[in-house]
C-alpha cells in the first residue's frame, strides 16, 4: 500500500489522536526536514499476577518516513533506565530493544498503529522494567542477546528443538524459495505446506531476504562459534552463500 | 432515591457500555474502504452505470453513529448503503434499476461469491466482518433534493425515502450537545476542535440509542415481535431534550416513547410518522397486527424496570450483576474489568492498559 504524503500526514494525525485518547501526555512534533517524532511522558498502570505497578516514563516515539509500513522505534529520555544491554537499552542512543526484530514487526503488522504498538509493545517493555526493579525478575521473561536470543525465537516460533532445522528452515526465507510440495526442511517427512509453509509465508511477510540473511548469520556465527568442530552440513547453507563458496573454490583450484 | 453521585457513576458505566457496543474504529475504516471501493467499481469508465453517474453513500445506524454490536460472535455488523442512480423514473422499472445495480456487481469476480439479492437490496457478505445491504435508488423529482425512490420486489410502486433528510433531522436533534461533547473531547487530547471528526464524537443521544438497542436485542432474543430499530431511534430522538446525562437521557427518552402522543394519531390508531415525509407511518405494521405494539410497550415497562433498579443499587458488584443481565454479561464484564482496574491502582492519573499476556521478550543485539 503506498500512500501519498498527504494521506501519510493524515494517517499518522489519526494514529496519533488515538493514541492519545489513552496516553494524554504525548505529543507530536514535524521537524523541518518533515519526519516525525512523538515525544512525552508515557504513564501507565499494569496489573500482572495479581501485582499492580503504576509507573510513567519519559520517551520519544521515532516515526520512520515509511511508516505505517515500518514500525516506529523508541527511545526512552528520562534517563529512568541506565543504558545497558543487559537492560535491553542500546548505549549509544538509549533506543530501547523492544524483542527480536522479526518479533517487532510480526506484532506491529497486526493492527499497523500507534496505539496497538505502544499498549503491545512499549508498556509491556517499561512494565517489565519497573517490575523488574521493584520484585527482582521480568515478568514475561526475556532473550539472550545477540544469535543465542534470535535462535531462542526461532526455537519458539517454529516449535522446534534442534537449531539446525531453525537453520534449514530460514534457509527457505533467505534463498527466497518458497515450494509448498518440497518436505519440510524440519525433518518431519511431510509436505512443506503441511508443515511450516503457512508460518514460513506469513513471517515473509514482515521482512525481506537480507533480513531474514541477518538474522540467518548471527545465529550461525553464535552456533558454530559454540561447536567450531561441527561437521558441516551443507543442507543448511543459503544458496548465496554457496555460491559464493563454490566460486572461491574454483578459484583456490585455478590457482594450484 | 439515589443520590447525584449514584447518577453519575451509572451513567459513566452506560456510557462506557455504550462505547464498547460501538462498531469498532478499525471495522468503521474497514467499512468505510469497503463501501468506496463498491461506488469505484460502479461508476468505473467501462461501467454500464458510468453515465448514471453512481454514487455510494452510507444510511442508517452507520450514519447516525447508534451501530450496536450483535450479541452473537456469529453475527456481524449491518451496513446500509444507497446505490444512487440519476434515472428518471419514467425511464426505468423498478425490476430493471434492480437488475442494473446487480448486473454490475455481478461483472466483479470478488463481488459475484458474496452477492445476494434481497427484496430491497443487494447484499454484499463479508464474512466475518459485516453485511453490506446496497439499496438501488434513483431521485424523487417530485419532492426537494434529498428524496430517493427505491425498490421493493413485493411493492408495485415505487418505494419513497429520505435517509440524508433522516440524518440531517437526527443530528439536528442533538446539535447543542454534539457540540458541547466535540468541544471536550478536543480539549481532552488538546486537539482543534475542526480536527475531531464528527464520527468519534458520541453524544449521550446516540449512546442512549444504543443502549436500547441492546436492551432490546438481549431482551427478544429468541423472541417475536421484536421492534425495529427505526422506531427506537426515531422516538428517542424526538423525546431527546439535550441532556448532558445519560441515564436521565434514557429515562426521559422512556417515558416519551410510552407516552401516547408520540405513538399515536388523531384516533386509536398507531402513527409514527417518518419526520422527512409524514406520509410515511413506521408503526403501519402496528395496525394490522396488535402484539407488536404490546410487546413494544412490554418492553419499555421492563427497560424502565430495570432502569430503576440499576439506579438503586450502590455496590459495583450489583450493577454488574444487574446490567450483565440486560445488556449481556460478555460487553458489561469487559467494562467492569477496565473500571476496576482504574480504581485499584494507587492513583487515577496513569491509565490502564492491557495488553497480551505473552508479549514479546526483550532482546539486544
Amino acid at each position: 500500500m503506498e500512500l501519498d504524503n498527504n494521506s501519510k500526514r493524515d494517517l499518522l494525525l489519526e494514529h496519533y489522536m488515538q493514541l492519545c485518547e489513552t496516553f494524554s501526555g504525548l505529543v507530536l512534533n514535524e521537524s523541518k526536514e518533515g519526519g516525525f517524532t512523538i515525544s512525552g511522558n508515557l504513564g501507565f498502570t499494569v496489573t500482572h499476577d495479581g501485582k499492580t505497578i503504576e509507573d510513567d516514563y519519559d520517551i520519544e516515539i521515532i516515526i520512520p518516513s515509511d511508516y505505517p509500513n515500518n514500525h516506529p522505534i523508541v527511545r526512552e529520555i528520562g534517563n529512568k533506565i541506565t543504558r545497558d544491554k543487559d537492560n535491553h537499552v542500546y548505549p549509544s542512543d538509549g533506543t530501547l530493544c523492544l524483542g527480536a526484530p522479526l518479533a517487532v514487526k510480526r506484532t506491529f503488522a497486526q493492527k499497523r498503529n500507534l496505539l496497538w504498538f505502544v499498549t503491545e509493545q512499549v508498556v509491556p517493555f517499561l512494565f517489565s522494567y519497573s517490575y523488574k526493579q521493584k520484585y527482582g525478575v521480568m515478568p514475561f521473561g526475556e532473550l539472550r542477546h545477540g544469535g543465542e536470543g534470535i535462535l531462542d525465537y526461532y526455537k519458539e516460533l517454529f516449535s522446534e528443538k534442534d537449531e539446525w532445522a531453525v537453520l534449514r528452515l530460514l534457509k527457505v526465507l533467505v534463498d527466497d524459495n518458497y515450494k509448498g510440495h518440497t518436505l519440510c526442511p524440519c525433518g518431519s517427512n511431510q509436505k512443506l505446506r503441511h508443515c511450516h509453509g503457512a508460518l514460513l509465508r506469513e513471517i515473509k511477510k514482515y521482512q525481506d531476504k537480507n533480513g531474514f540473511l541477518c538474522e540467518y548469520g548471527s545465529i550461525f556465527e553464535f552456533l558454530t562459534k559454540n561447536e567450531p568442530n561441527k561437521k558441516c552440513d551443507l543442507d543448511y547453507v543459503p544458496n548465496s552463500i554457496l555460491k559464493k563458496m563454490q566460486t572461491k573454490i574454483k578459484f583456490e583450484k585455478t590457482q594450484q | 432515591m439515589y443520590t447525584k453521585e449514584q447518577k453519575q457513576q451509572l451513567s459513566g458505566i452506560l456510557a462506557n457500555i455504550a462505547d464498547s457496543l460501538d462498531i469498532p474504529e478499525s471495522k468503521y475504516k474497514e467499512a468505510e474502504s469497503r463501501y468506496k471501493a463498491v461506488g469505484n467499481w460502479l461508476d468505473a469508465n467501462d461501467s454500464k452505470l458510468h453515465i448514471y453517474k453512481p454514487t455510494i453513500y452510507p444510511q442508517g445506524s452507520f450514519v447516525l453513529g447508534t451501530m450496536v454490536k450483535p450479541i452473537s460472535d456469529d453475527d456481524e455488523y449491518d451496513v446500509d448503503l444507497v446505490c444512487h442512480l440519476e434515472i428518471n423514473k419514467d425511464n426505468i422499472t423498478q425490476a430493471n434499476l434492480k437488475k442494473i445495480v446487480g448486473d454490475r456487481l455481478k461483472e466483479n469476480e470478488i463481488y459475484k461469491k458474496m452477492l445476494k439479492e434481497r427484496r430491497r437490496c443487494w447484499t454484499l457478505d463479508y464474512a466475518n466482518e459485516f453485511h453490506m445491504d446496497i439499496l438501488p435508488a434513483i431521485p424523487d423529482y417530485e419532492k426537494l433534493n434529498e428524496c430517493i425512490l427505491i425498490t421493493d420486489k413485493n411493492l408495485r410502486s415505487w418505494q419513497k425515502s429520505n435517509p440524508k433528510g433522516y440524518a440531517y433531522w437526527f443530528v439536528g436533534k442533538m446539535r447543542v450537545i454534539f457540540n458541547q461533547c466535540r468541544t471536550a473531547l478536543a480539549e481532552s487530547i488538546r486537539a482543534n476542535v475542526e480536527d475531531i471528526p464528527e464520527y468519534k464524537v458520541k453524544t449521550p443521544l446516540q449512546k442512549a440509542v444504543q443502549i436500547l438497542k441492546r436492551h432490546r436485542d438481549v431482551y427478544f432474543d429468541g423472541k417475536g415481535n421484536k421492534p425495529i430499530s427505526i422506531i427506537i431511534t426515531t422516538l428517542a430522538a424526538k423525546t431527546y431534550q439535550n441532556e448532558a446525562d445519560l441515564f436521565e437521557a434514557i429515562t426521559n427518552i422512556i417515558s416519551g416513547m410510552t407516552d401516547p402522543k408520540n405513538i399515536k394519531g388523531q384516533g386509536e390508531k398507531y402513527y409514527i410518522p417518518n419526520p422527512t415525509n409524514k406520509e410515511e407511518n413506521f408503526a403501519d405494521k402496528w395496525n394490522e397486527d396488535a402484539n407488536l405494539p404490546k410487546a413494544f410497550l412490554a418492553w419499555l415497562d421492563q427497560l424502565k424496570a430495570d432502569m430503576e433498579m440499576a439506579i438503586e443499587q450502590r455496590e459495583l458488584s450489583d450493577i454488574k450483576k444487574l446490567l450483565g443481565r440486560i445488556l449481556g454479561t460478555r460487553v458489561v464484564g469487559t467494562v467492569f474489568s477496565k473500571l476496576e482496574s482504574v480504581r485499584g491502582g494507587s492513583s487515577k492519573s496513569h491509565p490502564p492498559v492491557t495488553f497480551s499476556s505473552q508479549p514479546n521478550r526483550p532482546w539486544a543485539i
